[in-house]
């Protein structure tokens, strides 16, 4: 009986890669090119926000569109949920995720900061797994330069990245840390997390 | 006399390494055998950061301005590169031992001391290391990880790696009691520096977060393991793929 069904199990995963191979011949193709490409177009909207001298607030707000524009957001909000994620109604699912992409964009906004008089620079990409890795450079005043790499994917439908790693440091698992310990806080009540983050925003 | 204490326990200090985290390597690792311990040192270190290093950094930022604060971290970072000399040597690393020498010898004349930074126009620069790097250089594990009072988040090995770096430091046995006093003052200077720096980045692990001992620990493990290993440090996970399980 088991044997059967890892057999199964075989099937419908082949069948799903088939599925997804056709799909990529299909118009989904990505390379680690056109990854690296929509980075460069990233850092590129970064750098200018960065170099504008405008207010904090402005500067907030320029984040949130990039963020939205470039980001797999919805990818990102149902991974800071982890587990609980599956216990949340459609609508619900999209609530938090309108809230959360608001908090999450000015939270590393704000971040960028203090990047004002630096930029990022393109460095590399490679293809890892199903999706690519795009290595950046920032050079900050005063500091030593460090690694900003972003994944991207095109499982979404268009190639978008889905996360990001500050020497390291990723983005994802810090988000599903703290949704995590704030859903802990309020015994797993989702809707009084998204209440707290709207009112942090 | 006082130096062969100290060479002593520098022959020591690996051997009781070496026996003490041999466990092998933990990628991706968050495990935390000590959390109740380091917990209720984080909420020390959170104490003595809010009371003492928070307000002493936003009051040398305002004693003095960006250059003066430049000089004293230089100078500061200038009579580590030693230390860093001796690891990189301890871990047959040519390549960073010559741009280390050349930082320091340049800095050192050029420099006036370490209190100006010509070896950076000149694009010579060694990222720093120290003893924890050395005993991962040589396989020993990081250990678990510990959060130790006033040194903040670290691993059983890194620790152990502080001590020695304490014990190895080369500037530690020439300078006399004036130096080493000016040196000190000097290092007190760059910590609060560095704080003034990163303040809102610490501010927002420390006082914003949900679980500040959690992010803290994921931010250092993460940030360290790169730093010793950027190829490998990270088991990138599909998000992707999960939801699909």
């Amino acid at each position: 009986m088991s044997k059967y069904l890892i057999k199964r199990r075989q099937f419908v995963f082949s069948s799903t890669a088939v599925a997804f191979s056709g799909a990529a011949s299909f118009g989904l193709a990505a390379s680690a090119k056109d990854a690296e490409i929509l980075v460069g177009k990233l850092v590129d909207d970064i750098n200018a926000v960065i170099s504008s001298g405008n207010s904090e607030a402005v500067m907030v707000g320029q984040f949130e569109e990039i963020f939205k524009s470039y980001a797999d957001v919805p990818t990102i909000a149902r991974y800071a949920l982890g587990n609980d994620a599956r216990a949340l109604s459609k609508s619900q699912m999209e609530r938090f995720t309108k809230i959360y992409s608001v908090y999450v964009s000015h939270k590393y906004g704000r971040r960028f900061r203090e990047f004002i008089g630096g930029k990022i620079v393109v460095q590399r990409s490679r293809p890892i797994k199903s999706f690519f890795e795009v290595e950046t450079l920032a050079h900050l005043k005063g500091w030593e330069p460090f690694t900003v790499s972003f994944l991207v994917s095109n499982k979404s439908g268009k190639l978008l990245f889905f996360n990001m790693f500050i020497e390291g440091i990723n983005m994802l698992l810090s988000e599903r840390t703290e949704i995590g310990a704030m859903l802990d806080k309020r015994r797993g009540d989702v809707e009084k997390v998204m209440k707290d983050l709207q009112k942090s925003i | 006399m006082r130096n062969l204490y100290k060479l002593t326990l520098l022959f020591i200090v690996p051997l009781f390494v070496l026996s003490a985290c041999s466990t092998g390597f933990k990628l991706g690792s968050y495990e935390d055998p000590y959390e109740n311990v380091n917990r209720k040192s984080h909420e020390l270190n959170k104490v003595i950061d809010k009371k003492v290093l928070r307000p002493a950094s936003k009051a040398y930022a305002n004693a003095l301005g960006q250059k003066p604060r430049s000089v004293i971290s230089n100078f500061s970072e200038n009579w580590g590169l030693p230390n860093d000399l001796v690891n990189y040597t301890l871990q047959g690393d040519i390549g960073n031992a010559s741009k280390t020498s050349g930082q320091f010898l340049i800095n050192s004349t050029v420099g006036i001391a370490g209190i100006f930074d010509p070896s950076e126009k000149l694009g010579l620069r060694a990222r720093g290391t120290d003893f924890g790097e050395t005993l991962h250089r040589w396989g020993v594990a990081e250990g678990d990880y510990v959060e130790i009072i006033f040194l903040g988040p670290s691993t059983e090995r890194d620790a152990i790696g502080k001590v020695a770096d304490l014990l190895l430091d080369p500037v530690g046995f020439v300078f006399d009691p004036w130096q080493s006093r000016l040196r000190s003052t000097a290092n007190i200077g760059n910590v609060l520096g560095n704080r003034v720096a990163l303040g809102s980045t610490i501010d927002s692990v420390l006082y914003e977060s949900a679980d500040s001992y959690s992010q803290t620990k994921l931010a250092y493990l993460q940030g360290r393991r790169f730093r010793l290993n950027p190829e490998i440090s990270e088991v990138y996970s599909d998000p992707y793929e999960e939801f699909n399980e």
